[in-house]
């Protein structure tokens, strides 16, 4: 009953039908009268009506500017509704479709991107599951976000991608951006990375010289197995430990922290200097330094530089035990 | 003599965008002296536009030098524009 009163009666919708009518007549009025030199008109009450040529015109040219950022992003972005069929993608999307990584007959729009994650087969299918389950958590609302770094190598290419999900703004779900973005150069950087550590770390922990780290507070952050042979201590003692507490002969504290202090806010080169170090037990031995800074790339040579500290390497006389 | 001018316009529209584009490039061929010029968004201030008395956009309201004028449209006419003004002595 309730929806037959909802119901327009038949005298209402010839009155509604007269008022579209008498709506579009005063559109095209306006426009006349105005040569179509206005684009929207106020009444005595202060109330704003666009017309609807520039109603259009502004609905046209904000999906315009719309489709142009989509378009001149480098990402693979597509609009998913809330069932997952793809409603929209970008110039990216379209030209290089997504990557292969879920391997389907296509991703065009109309498509399901569910339904083509869940029939994915090949190399990328558990990475496939993997997206399928993050977009159902995103469409459903129960996840604000979701992503992902996936291989998707080819026999010539390593190639990888991060894919990314977000819910369409609004208070219930009702779709979600899927972006998609080549991120193989910075995967290898950080691959090269951490390769150069690995070998810069192993050539410290190899050599026959005390090499170690400490931070701006002169506390100890590296290391190597050298002088901890040399000094009787263990690497779990020491990480983290004051330097100067440790190993500085307590008659060298005030001027070892105080030139450490310096050298860190006014930097040298590298220096090269001579002191006894204590060992565990409380042994000297006199050791031959040579001391540089380490800096964090890409800060201003100001008071809020950061200093990742000083780096020592050094020579043990073992004569001077 | 400083130039004032108020811009009534309706968000981004097309010609409403186009009034901002004609006043900008002809203020700068045509005025002699310096000038100020205030768009004002009739979504976004309704209460002024009413005081003003706009009920169309793009309207161009002429402050300063008195008398107080109003133009309607892009502006794209300029001679037009100069007489409406009371410039049309004023330019070289």
């Amino acid at each position: 009953m309730t929806s037959r009163a909802s119901m327009p009666s038949l005298e209402a919708m010839d009155e509604v039908s007269t008022l579209i009518a008498t709506l579009h007549q005063t559109g095209q009025r306006l426009e006349e009268l105005t040569a179509g030199e206005v684009d929207s008109v106020t009444d005595r009450d202060g109330r704003t009506f666009l017309l609807q040529r520039a109603q259009e015109e502004l609905r046209h040219s904000d999906s315009a500017k719309q489709a142009a950022i989509l378009n001149a992003l480098p990402a693979h972005i597509a609009l998913l509704d809330r069932t997952g069929r793809i409603l929209s993608v970008n110039e990216t999307w379209r030209r290089f479709g997504t990557p292969p990584a879920i391997q389907g007959p296509g991703y065009s729009v109309g498509l399901n991107y569910l339904e083509i994650c869940d029939g994915a087969d090949g190399g990328g299918s558990p990475e496939a599951r993997e997206v399928a389950a993050g977009v159902r958590s995103v469409l459903g609302g129960k996840d604000g976000a979701f992503s992902i770094v996936y291989p998707c190598h080819s026999t010539t290419q390593e190639r990888w991608f991060l894919l990314r999900v977000t819910p369409l703004a609004g208070e219930r779900p009702n779709g979600a951006v899927v972006m998609q973005l080549d991120v193989t150069a910075e995967r290898q950087a950080a691959d090269q990375l951490r390769a150069s550590e690995r070998r810069f770390s192993g050539l410290l922990e190899n050599v026959e010289m005390i090499s170690m780290m400490l931070d701006c507070d002169g506390r100890i952050t590296f290391c190597n197995d050298y002088l901890l042979r040399l000094t009787g201590w263990r690497r779990e003692e020491l990480m983290g430990r004051n330097w100067f507490d440790l190993f500085v002969p307590p008659e060298l504290h005030e001027n070892k922290r105080a030139t450490f202090a310096r050298v860190i806010h006014e930097p040298l080169p590298a220096w090269h200097h001579e002191n006894e170090l204590l060992t565990r037990s409380g042994e000297r031995r006199l050791v031959r330094w040579n001391t540089s800074v380490l800096r964090s790339r890409g800060r201003r040579r100001d008071r809020n530089r950061r200093h990742r500290g000083g780096h020592h390497r050094a020579e043990a006389d073992p004569t001077s035990a | 003599m400083k130039y004032r001018f108020r811009l009534y316009v309706a968000d981004n529209t097309q010609n409403s965008e186009q009034a901002i584009v004609n006043l900008n490039a002809f203020c700068r061929e045509h005025l002699p002296g310096p000038y100020e010029v205030e768009v004002v968004d009739v979504f976004h201030e309704p209460k002024r536009a009413l005081a003003d008395g706009i009920f169309l956009t793009p309207t161009l309201v002429k402050l300063a030098p008195s008398p107080m004028r109003k133009i309607v449209g892009t502006l794209s006419q300029v001679e037009p524009l100069l007489q409406a003004l009371g410039l049309e002595l004023t330019t070289a």
